[in-house]
C-alpha cells in the first residue's frame, strides 16, 4: 500500500475503472465498498446524487441513516448509507411483470425506463427500500419548467426529460444504478467523487488488482439484510 | 355471435329504457350511477391526463394506495361471484338456477370494474402492452395479469352459454378452477414478497379466495334478495344464509390466524400487527364478520340478509385497504424527516375511482336489470 | 355447521405452515448485523488506507477526455457557506443541469458538501427575490412598491447624499457577509466610510483568532491551519465536524482518524466527530476553560512539554506555571464532570504524541463571554506541545495575492471620527457589537444607516428585539440579499443580488499547505428576474452618488481580467480551470524555516503582558459560568450537515431531506418530563421570552441531561420564503443573556436557559 500512500483514492478506482472499462462488459463486476467507520454522516453523497440524477422531491437514491447505539454517555453512531445494493440475486426483479427492471450482464439492476409500466411492484420487493416511484412532482412548482428539474438527467446514458407524466422516467420506478451513465464514460460514481469522509469505494471486483477487490476481501466486511438472499455487492467496512 | 339480445339486452328495449331515461323515469339509482360515473370518470380521466403527481397521494413510501385496494376488492368480488355460482349449481341447484346469469355478469363487470381502478394506478398504463412483448414468468403479477384474462374470457364463455342455455357441467369447473388460480395467484402477488412482513405469508393466497367468496356471496346475497322481493321466491335466497355464514366463519379463522402469527412473530416489520391488533380484532373481526353473522343467525330474513351483505360489502372494502395500506406504515428505511409510522390519506382522485367502479358496476347492472337482460336466459327454459 | 369444523381444521394446518415460515426467518436474522457484532468488528480494526491531498490533473471529471460532453462545463465557487469549495456547473439549454466538484479545488478537492450540491435549490427557488423593493410601509411591517433599479438606487443615493451632509459619511455602516462584499466595501470607502463589520468576527470566530493573535501573533485563518491529516492526536473542543461540514478539514479530519490519529472529542453532545472518537468527553457546558487549565498545569507539572521548544520559542512559562496552580484535576473534575484519570490520561497522551498533536481552536467561539481566555487556552496549550509550525499540528500556510483593479483613484482621505470598538481593546476587526450600540444611543457618535449584504442579522445577531431598535433609530436601512429572508422586512429598500451561480464576483484566495488557491467565481447563466451583481449594482450606485471614477470596469469579467493581468495571472486558465494553484512554501519549522511571532516579545506569550496592560487576566484564569436554574437546560446549538444557518432553510433540495430543526433532549430526562419522540413543544427562556412558532422533541442518547440542542437557523419568520416560513424554532429567539467578551467584544451566545413548554 506504501506506493499509494499519498495518492488520493479517487485517483486510485480512477485508474482501477479505466481498466475495467478495457474488459468485455460482461467480465466487469461493479460493486461498492463504504467504510462506516470513515462515513461522518455528511450526506453529501446524498445530495451530489439527487444533483447527478436530478431525482424529484422524496426520491433520495442514497440516504445516510443516522441510529443511536448506546445509552448516554456511553454512546454512539452508526452512520449507514443506503444506495441500490444491485443484488446479485435481487428479489426486485423477479416480480416485474414486463422485465423492465433485471440485472445486466455485468450484474447491475437496471429499469428500463422505456418499459416501466409503473405497477410499483418491485418497490414493495426491495427489502431495503431502495427503490421510488417517481410519480411526478416537481421541487419548483408551476416554474418548473424554467428550471433543470425538465431537463435530461442522462440516467443510464439515454435522454430522460421529465417533461410531463407522458414522459419517464415520471411514472416509472427509480433507483440508484451505481451511476452507470459516468462510469461507463470514465467517470466514477457521484457518491464516491463527493464523500468526505473518503468512505466510498467503487470499482470491479472481478479485477484482483481493483482497491475494491482487496477491500472487501478482508474479514471487517458485511453485508446487510443478507438474511433475505439478496447477496448484496454492496459490502459495508466496519 | 349475436351480441344485442344475448351479450346485451334486446335492442329494442334498451331503445325503450333509453327513452324512459330521457323523460326522467330511469329509476333514481340509474341517475345516481350515472352521475357516479360521470364524476368518478372525471377523477379517473384527471388522473390519466393530469397525471399522478397533482392528483394522488400515493408516493414511494406508499407505493400501493386506495386504487390498488379497490382493485383487488373488485377483482375478489368478481371472483367471490364465480363461487358463488359454484356452490349455488352444486349444492343449491335448481334453487340457485335463476341467479346465475345474474351472478356471473356481475362477475364480468367488476372484473372490469377492478380493472378500472388498477388501470389509474399503474405509472404507464399505455405500455401494458410489454405484458406480451416483454413477458416475466417468475412474475406474479404477470400470472395474475395472464389468469385475469383468461378468468375474464371464461366468464363471458360462461356467461353466453347461459344467455343462450348451452350450459354445461364442464364449463362449470373450468369457470370455477380458473378463477381460483386467478385469485391464488392474485393473493400470492402479495403473499410472496417476502419482504413486506404484513403481507408475507402462504395463508394469504387462502385468505384471498376466501374473502373473494365473503364478498362476491355477499354482493350476490342482495342481487338475489332484490331479485326475489319482487317475485317473492324466498326459498331461491336460503341458500345465500348458508353460504354467507360459511364465508364469515371462515374468513374469521383466516384473519385469527394471520393476526395471530403476525403478533407472534418479532421481525422489525411485524409491530404492525402488535400496533393494529386492538383494531383487527375490534373492526376486522368483531365489525366485520362477527356482527354480520350474528345478524344472520338471529334475523333469518330477507332485511337481515340484506343488513348483513351491507356490512360485509362495506367492511370488506375497509379490509383491502387495511390489507394494502398497513403493510406500509412502517418504514423499511426510516431517515431524515420520515415519521416513524408513514400514514396515507387516499385524495379526492383516489377517491373517484372507487366512485366510478361503484357506479359502472351500478349502473350497468341496473340498467340491464331493468332491460330484461336477464331474463333472456330464463326465457328460454320455459 | 360442519363445514366450519372443517374448515377450522384446515386452518389450523395453514397456521401451522405459518408460524413455520416466521421462525426460519427469524433465525436468519441473526446475520443481519447487530449493535453487538458492530462494536466488536469496529474495535478490531483499523483503516487501512491512508490518503493524500493532491490530485493529478487527469482525475478531471470535467475535462474533455471524460464526462458529459455534450453538456458545457463551467468552473465556479461555491457561496452555500464561506468555505468557497471549487464547484463545475454543466449547462445545457441555458439551465445549469448538475454541479460537481472541481477536483482543483484546494477547499474541495473534487467533493462538494451536502449544502454544496445543492447549488440548483439555490439557484432555481422560485421564492428568490426578483427585482427592487421600496418599502412604502413600515421597518418590521412592509408595505412592498416594486421597484425599477433606477429608482430604487435613486432613493438609497439622495438619502446616502443627505446621511453625509448631516452626520458625515462614517455613520453608514456596512454589515456584510460573503464574497460580495468586497464591492460594497469599495463603494463605502469610496463613499467615505471605513464603518464595516461582518458577523463572522463578533459573532463567530473572533475571539478564537485574537486568542491566538494574543499567543503566537497570528490566527488560525480560514480554511484554518490545522494539520489534522497528520497528525497523531487530535482534540477537538465542541467543535462539530461532519455536522460542521467545512469541506476539506472534514476530509483532513477523516484522513487523521482513519489514518490511525488519536481522537478526544469534548463536547456535551456526541457530535458526528465525536462517535469516531476514541474518547468522548462529555463535559459540563461552559466549563472547558477548567478542563484546559487542568491540562495546563498537568503537562508543566508532569514535564510533559516541548521544553526546547518552549526555551526557543516562548515566554512567561514561569507566570504560566505559578497561575495554573490551583487548577488540579480533582478541582477540573468537579467543575467539568470528567473524571480527573480521564483528565490525567488524556493530559499525558498529549505528551506522548507531541509535538504532531493538533489542539483544535475550533471556529465559532463566541460561546460564553471569556472565549477569548478559552482560546487563549487552547493557544498555550498546543504552545506547551510544540505544535505550531510542526507536522500534524499547525501548519504555516502558502498565501498569494492579486492586486487591485489598476488605476483607481484614491480613496477620500480618512476624516478620524471616534472609535466605535474603544471598549474593546482588542477588537481587532470591527464589531458588529458596537454598530448596533451607536446604533441605539448615538454613542460614542450617530450611525445612520445600515447595507446589510448577505446576513440575516434578525437571526444572527442576539437579542433580538435590541436589534429591531437599533433599526428603527436609523435614517436608512438597506439588505442586499438573494431571498426575501427575516431582515427584508427590516429594510427600506431592497436590493436582489443574483446568486453566485450567475455572476462575476470579487476573487477568492485561499492559504493552504505549501500552495495557495486563487478562485474565480463566473456566471454560469444569465442572472434570472431582474438581479443583478454586486460588482454592477455598486457601480450603478457608485454613478449615482457621483463616484463613476471608482467603478471604471465595463463588467465583471473585465473587472476580473484586469486584476488578473496586473498580477501576471493567466486569466484564461482561471477561466478554464476555476482555480490557479500556487506551489510553494515550507509549512513546517525547519532549521531554514524558522518561525516569526507578531506579538509585542517576538515570542509566543504564555503569558500576555498586553492583557495584563489592559487589565485582563495574562493567564487565562477560570470563573464559573451560571448554572440552568431547576426546569431549565441550557440552550446548545450547531450545525446541521444539510444547512448553512437560515440561507439554505428555503433550499428545495435541503428541505427535502430536512424542512425543520429539533429540539434534542436526553432520552431519560426526557422521559422523565412526560416528552414524546416526535411531538412538539413550545420553548421558552429565563427571562420568559417564548420563542416563536413550535419545534418537535428529539430524544436522544447523544447529549448530556442539563442541556438542550437544536441547529441554528431554522425558525424563520418571513412571509416570502414559503419553506422556510415558521419551520422549527430559532435559538436567535431565545439569545436574551449575552454577555460581551470585555477583550474583543464578541457576543456570547450559551448563556441562555429554556424551558420545554408541553403541547404546542
Ligand atoms: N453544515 C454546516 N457547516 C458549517 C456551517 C453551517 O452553517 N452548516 N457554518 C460554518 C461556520 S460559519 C462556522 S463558524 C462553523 C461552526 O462550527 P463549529 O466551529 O464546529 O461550532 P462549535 O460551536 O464549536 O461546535 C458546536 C458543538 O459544540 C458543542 N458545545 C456546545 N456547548 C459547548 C461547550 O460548552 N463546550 C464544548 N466543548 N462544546 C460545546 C455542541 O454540542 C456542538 O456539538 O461551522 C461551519 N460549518
Ligand atoms: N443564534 C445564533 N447566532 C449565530 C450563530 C449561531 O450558531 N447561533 N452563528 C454565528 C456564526 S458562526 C456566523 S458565521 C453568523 C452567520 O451569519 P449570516 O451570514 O448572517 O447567516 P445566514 O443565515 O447564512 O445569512 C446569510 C444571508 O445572506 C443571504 N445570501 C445568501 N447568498 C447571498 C448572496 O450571494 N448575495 C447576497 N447579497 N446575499 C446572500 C441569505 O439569503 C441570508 O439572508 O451567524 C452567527 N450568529
Ligand atoms: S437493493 Fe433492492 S432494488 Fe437494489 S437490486 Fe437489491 S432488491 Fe433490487
Ligand atoms: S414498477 Fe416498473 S420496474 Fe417495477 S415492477 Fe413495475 S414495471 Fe417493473
Ligand atoms: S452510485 Fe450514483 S446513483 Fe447510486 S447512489 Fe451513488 S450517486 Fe446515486
Ligand atoms: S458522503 Fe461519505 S462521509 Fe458523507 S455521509 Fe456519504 S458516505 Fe458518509
Ligand atoms: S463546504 Fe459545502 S457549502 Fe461550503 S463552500 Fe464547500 S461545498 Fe459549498
Ligand atoms: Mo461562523
Amino acid at each position: 500500500m506504501s506506493s499509494n500512500e499519498d495518492k488520493d483514492i479517487l485517483d486510485i478506482m480512477h485508474e482501477d475503472l479505466q481498466r475495467a472499462l478495457q474488459k468485455p462488459r460482461a467480465e466487469r463486476r461493479w460493486a461498492m465498498a463504504i467504510d462506516l467507520k470513515k462515513c461522518i454522516g455528511c450526506h453529501a453523497c446524498t445530495t451530489g446524487c439527487m444533483s447527478e440524477n436530478l431525482t424529484p422531491p422524496e426520491i433520495h437514491y442514497r440516504p445516510v441513516k443516522e441510529e443511536e447505539i448506546g445509552e448516554f454517555p456511553n454512546t454512539s453512531m452508526r452512520f449507514l448509507p443506503r444506495p441500490c445494493m444491485q443484488c446479485d440475486a435481487p428479489t426486485c426483479t423477479p416480480v416485474c411483470p414486463v422485465t423492465a427492471t433485471y440485472k445486466r450482464d455485468d450484474g447491475l439492476v437496471v429499469i428500463d425506463y422505456n418499459k416501466c409500466i409503473g405497477c410499483r411492484y418491485c418497490i414493495v420487493a426491495c427489502p431495503y427500500g431502495a427503490r421510488s416511484a417517481d410519480v411526478g412532482h416537481y421541487f419548483t412548482g408551476d416554474f418548473h419548467e424554467k428550471t433543470y428539474e425538465v431537463e435530461n438527467s442522462g440516467e443510464y446514458g439515454k435522454t430522460f426529460k421529465r417533461k410531463s407524466h407522458w414522459h419517464s422516467p415520471i411514472g416509472n420506478a427509480r433507483k440508484c444504478h451505481f451511476c452507470i451513465h459516468r462510469v461507463e464514460k470514465g467517470e466514477l460514481t457521484r457518491c464516491t467523487t463527493t464523500c468526505l469522509g473518503h468512505a466510498t469505494y467503487f470499482g470491479d471486483i472481478n479485477d484482483p488488482q481493483a482497491l475494491i477487490t482487496k477491500l472487501v476481501s478482508k474479514p471487517n466486511v458485511i453485508k446487510y439484510k443478507e438474511e433475505f438472499g439478496t447477496k448484496p455487492m454492496v459490502y459495508y467496512i466496519i | 355471435m349475436q351480441i344485442f339480445g344475448v351479450l346485451l339486452p334486446e335492442k329494442d328495449r334498451l331503445l325503450s329504457y333509453f327513452g324512459q331515461f330521457k323523460q326522467g323515469k330511469g329509476g333514481l339509482v340509474v341517475y345516481l350511477a350515472l352521475l357516479g360515473v360521470v364524476v368518478g370518470g372525471f377523477g379517473v380521466g384527471s388522473i390519466f391526463f393530469r397525471g399522478h403527481g397533482e392528483t394522488i397521494n400515493t408516493s414511494s413510501l406508499v407505493p400501493w394506495g386506495l386504487q390498488i385496494s379497490t382493485y383487488v376488492y373488485f377483482a375478489l368480488v368478481s371472483g367471490g361471484c364465480i363461487f358463488t355460482n359454484f356452490f349455488g349449481n352444486m349444492f343449491f341447484h335448481a334453487k340457485y338456477k335463476p341467479l346465475a346469469s345474474r351472478v356471473i355478469f356481475m362477475g364480468l363487470i367488476t372484473a372490469i370494474a377492478g380493472f378500472t381502478a388498477l388501470a389509474s394506478e399503474l405509472g404507464h398504463v399505455e405500455r401494458m402492452y410489454f405484458f406480451i412483448l416483454s413477458p416475466n414468468p417468475t412474475s406474479p403479477m404477470f400470472w395474475m395479469s395472464v389468469w385475469y384474462t383468461a378468468d375474464i374470457t371464461i366468464l363471458l364463455v360462461e356467461y353466453v352459454n347461459i344467455q343462450r342455455n348451452k350450459h354445461s357441467k364442464s364449463m362449470l369447473y373450468v369457470s370455477f378452477i380458473i378463477p381460483v388460480i386467478t385469485y391464488v395467484s392474485l393473493g400470492s402477488l402479495f403473499g410472496a414478497v417476502g419482504t413486506m412482513p404484513y403481507y408475507y405469508s402462504s395463508l394469504l393466497p387462502v385468505y384471498f379466495l376466501f374473502t373473494g367468496f365473503l364478498s362476491g356471496n355477499a354482493l350476490c346475497a342482495i342481487i338475489a334478495a332484490y331479485q326475489f322481493k319482487t317475485s317473492g321466491g324466498f326459498n331461491s335466497v336460503r341458500p345465500f344464509f348458508r353460504m354467507q355464514k360459511i364465508a364469515l366463519a371462515s374468513v374469521f379463522v383466516l384473519t385469527f390466524c394471520r393476526n395471530i402469527i403476525g403478533i407472534a412473530s418479532n421481525l422489525s416489520g411485524y409491530v404492525i400487527f402488535r400496533e393494529t391488533f386492538f383494531v383487527n380484532v375490534v373492526f376486522g373481526m368483531g365489525a366485520a364478520l362477527v356482527i354480520p353473522f350474528i345478524i344472520l343467525m338471529y334475523r333469518r330474513t330477507l332485511g337481515g340478509l340484506v343488513l348483513s351483505s351491507l356490512i360485509v360489502l362495506l367492511t370488506q372494502f375497509m379490509a383491502r385497504l387495511d390489507l394494502v395500506v398497513e403493510g406500509f406504515r412502517v418504514p423499511v428505511f426510516r431517515v431524515y424527516d420520515m415519521p416513524e409510522r408513514i400514514s396515507y390519506f387516499p385524495s379526492i382522485y383516489e377517491m373517484l375511482v372507487v366512485v366510478a367502479s361503484v357506479s359502472i358496476v351500478a349502473m350497468v347492472y341496473i340498467v340491464c336489470e331493468k332491460t330484461g337482460l336477464f331474463e333472456i336466459a330464463g326465457k328460454e327454459t320455459h | 355447521m360442519n363445514y366450519f369444523t372443517s374448515l377450522y381444521a384446515f386452518s389450523c394446518v395453514l397456521l401451522q405452515v405459518g408460524v413455520h415460515i416466521q421462525v426460519i426467518g427469524e433465525v436468519n436474522v441473526s446475520s443481519k448485523f447487530s449493535r453487538r457484532t458492530f462494536f466488536k468488528v469496529s474495535g478490531a480494526t483499523t483503516a487501512g488506507l491512508t490518503v493524500a491531498a493532491a490530485l493529478p490533473k487527469k482525475f478531471l471529471s470535467w475535462a474533455e477526455e471524460a464526462g458529459q460532453k455534450d453538456m458545457k462545463q463551467i468552473p465556479t465557487f461555491c457561496e452555500l457557506c464561506f468555505w468557497n469549495c471549487g464547484l463545475i456547473a454543466k449547462v445545457e439549454n441555458n439551465k445549469v443541469v448538475k454541479v460537481d466538484g472541481n477536483p482543483l479545488s484546494l477547499r474541495g478537492r473534487g467533493r462538494l458538501c451536502g449544502r454544496g450540491n445543492a447549488a440548483l435549490g439555490a439557484l432555481y427557488d422560485p421564492d428568490r427575490l426578483k427585482y427592487p423593493m421600496i418599502n412604502i410601509g413600515k421597518r418590521g411591517e412592509p408595505v412592498w412598491k416594486r421597484a425599477t433599479w433606477d429608482e430604487a438606487l435613486g432613493v438609497i443615493a439622495q438619502k446616502m447624499k443627505d446621511i453625509k451632509q448631516k452626520y458625515g459619511p462614517e455613520s453608514m455602516a456596512l454589515i456584510y457577509h460573503g464574497t460580495g462584499a468586497a464591492f460594497w466595501k469599495h463603494m463605502m470607502h469610496a463613499y467615505g466610510s471605513t464603518l464595516a463589520a461582518a458577523p463572522s468576527f463578533a459573532q463567530c470566530r473572533g475571539p478564537r483568532d485574537i486568542g491566538f493573535v494574543l499567543t503566537f501573533g497570528s490566527d488560525v485563518g480560514s480554511p484554518e491551519y490545522y494539520d489534522f491529516s497528520k497528525s497523531k492526536y487530535i482534540v477537538l473542543l465542541g467543535s462539530h465536524l461532519g455536522e460542521n461540514a467545512h469541506n476539506s478539514q472534514v476530509q483532513d479530519i477523516v484522513k487523521g482518524y482513519s489514518g490511525g490519529a488519536k481522537l478526544t472529542v469534548v463536547d456535551p453532545r456526541l457530535s458526528n466527530i465525536a462517535s469516531k472518537a476514541e474518547r468522548w468527553l462529555p463535559i459540563r457546558p461552559a466549563t472547558d476553560l477548567a478542563l484546559l487549565l487542568a491540562w495546563i498545569r498537568i503537562i508543566i507539572e508532569e514535564e510533559l512539554y516541548d521544553k526546547e521548544y518552549v526555551e526557543k520559542y516562548a515566554t512567561g512559562l514561569n507566570e504560566l506555571r505559578a497561575a495554573v496552580q490551583q487548577y488540579t484535576p480533582e478541582w477540573a473534575e468537579a467543575e467539568t464532570t470528567i473524571g480527573s484519570d480521564v483528565i490525567v490520561a488524556v493530559a499525558r497522551e498529549l505528551g506522548e504524541f507531541a509535538p504532531n498533536v493538533c489542539i483544535g481552536a475550533g471556529r465559532y467561539s463566541t460561546w460564553y463571554g471569556d472565549d477569548t481566555q478559552r482560546s487563549r487556552a487552547i493557544a498555550i496549550l498546543n504552545a506547551l506541545l510544540g505544535t505550531w509550525g510542526r507536522e500534524g499540528g499547525y501548519f504555516f500556510p502558502t498565501g498569494a495575492t492579486v492586486p487591485e483593479y489598476p488605476g483607481l483613484p484614491a480613496y477620500p482621505e480618512h476624516v478620524e471620527v471616534a472609535k466605535l470598538d474603544a471598549a474593546y481593546p482588542f477588537a481587532l476587526l470591527q464589531t458588529t457589537t458596537s454598530i448596533k450600540q451607536a446604533s441605539i444611543s448615538g454613542q460614542p457618535r450617530p450611525v445612520k444607516a445600515w447595507f446589510v449584504y448577505g446576513s440575516n442579522l434578525m437571526k444572527t445577531l442576539p437579542d433580538k428585539q435590541e436589534t429591531i431598535k437599533a433599526i428603527q433609530n436609523l435614517d436608512l436601512m438597506v439588505a442586499i440579499d438573494t431571498m426575501p429572508m427575516d431582515i427584508i422586512n427590516y429594510a427600506d429598500v431592497v436590493l436582489p443580488e443574483c446568486t453566485y451561480m450567475e455572476r462575476y464576483d470579487n476573487i477568492n484566495v485561499g492559504k493552504f499547505k505549501g500552495e495557495a488557491e486563487i478562485a474565480l467565481r463566473q456566471p454560469t447563466v444569465e442572472p434570472m428576474w431582474e438581479s443583478k451583481p454586486s460588482w454592477w449594482i455598486t457601480r450603478e450606485l457608485g454613478n449615482k452618488l457621483g463616484l463613476a471614477e471608482f467603478f471604471p470596469w465595463k463588467d465583471g469579467e473585465e473587472y476580473i481580467a484586469k486584476r488578473c493581468e496586473a498580477g501576471g495571472i493567466d486569466f484564461a486558465q482561471l477561466k478554464r480551470d476555476g482555480v490557479i494553484i500556487k506551489k510553494g512554501g515550507n509549512p513546517y519549522i525547519t532549521d531554514e524555516n524558522q518561525p516569526e511571532f507578531a506579538t509585542p516579545s517576538g515570542k509566543i506569550e504564555l503569558y500576555s503582558k498586553q492583557l495584563q496592560e489592559k487589565g485582563f487576566d495574562p493567564v487565562p484564569q477560570y470563573t464559573r459560568h451560571l448554572t440552568p436554574p431547576a426546569g431549565y437546560f441550557r440552550l446548545l446549538f450547531g450545525r446541521s450537515p444539510l444547512h448553512t444557518f437560515s440561507r439554505t432553510t428555503n433550499n428545495f433540495m435541503l428541505t427535502d431531506l430536512q424542512k425543520e430543526n429539533a429540539v434534542w433532549v436526553n432520552a431519560k430526562k426526557g422521559k422523565e418530563l412526560g416528552l414524546k419522540d416526535g411531538e412538539y413543544v413550545s420553548l421558552v427562556n429565563q427571562d420568559g421570552v417564548i420563542a416563536n412558532g413550535r419545534i418537535k422533541v428529539k430524544l436522544t442518547q447523544r447529549l448530556r441531561d442539563d442541556a438542550v440542542y437544536m441547529n441554528h437557523g431554522f425558525g424563520v419568520h418571513a412571509k416570502g420564503m414559503s419553506r422556510a416560513n415558521g419551520k422549527g424554532i430559532a435559538d436567535d429567539d431565545l439569545l436574551t443573556q449575552n454577555a460581551i467578551d470585555p477583550i474583543m467584544g464578541g457576543t456570547a451566545m450559551r448563556g441562555n436557559f429554556v424551558k420545554i413548554v408541553k403541547g404546542a
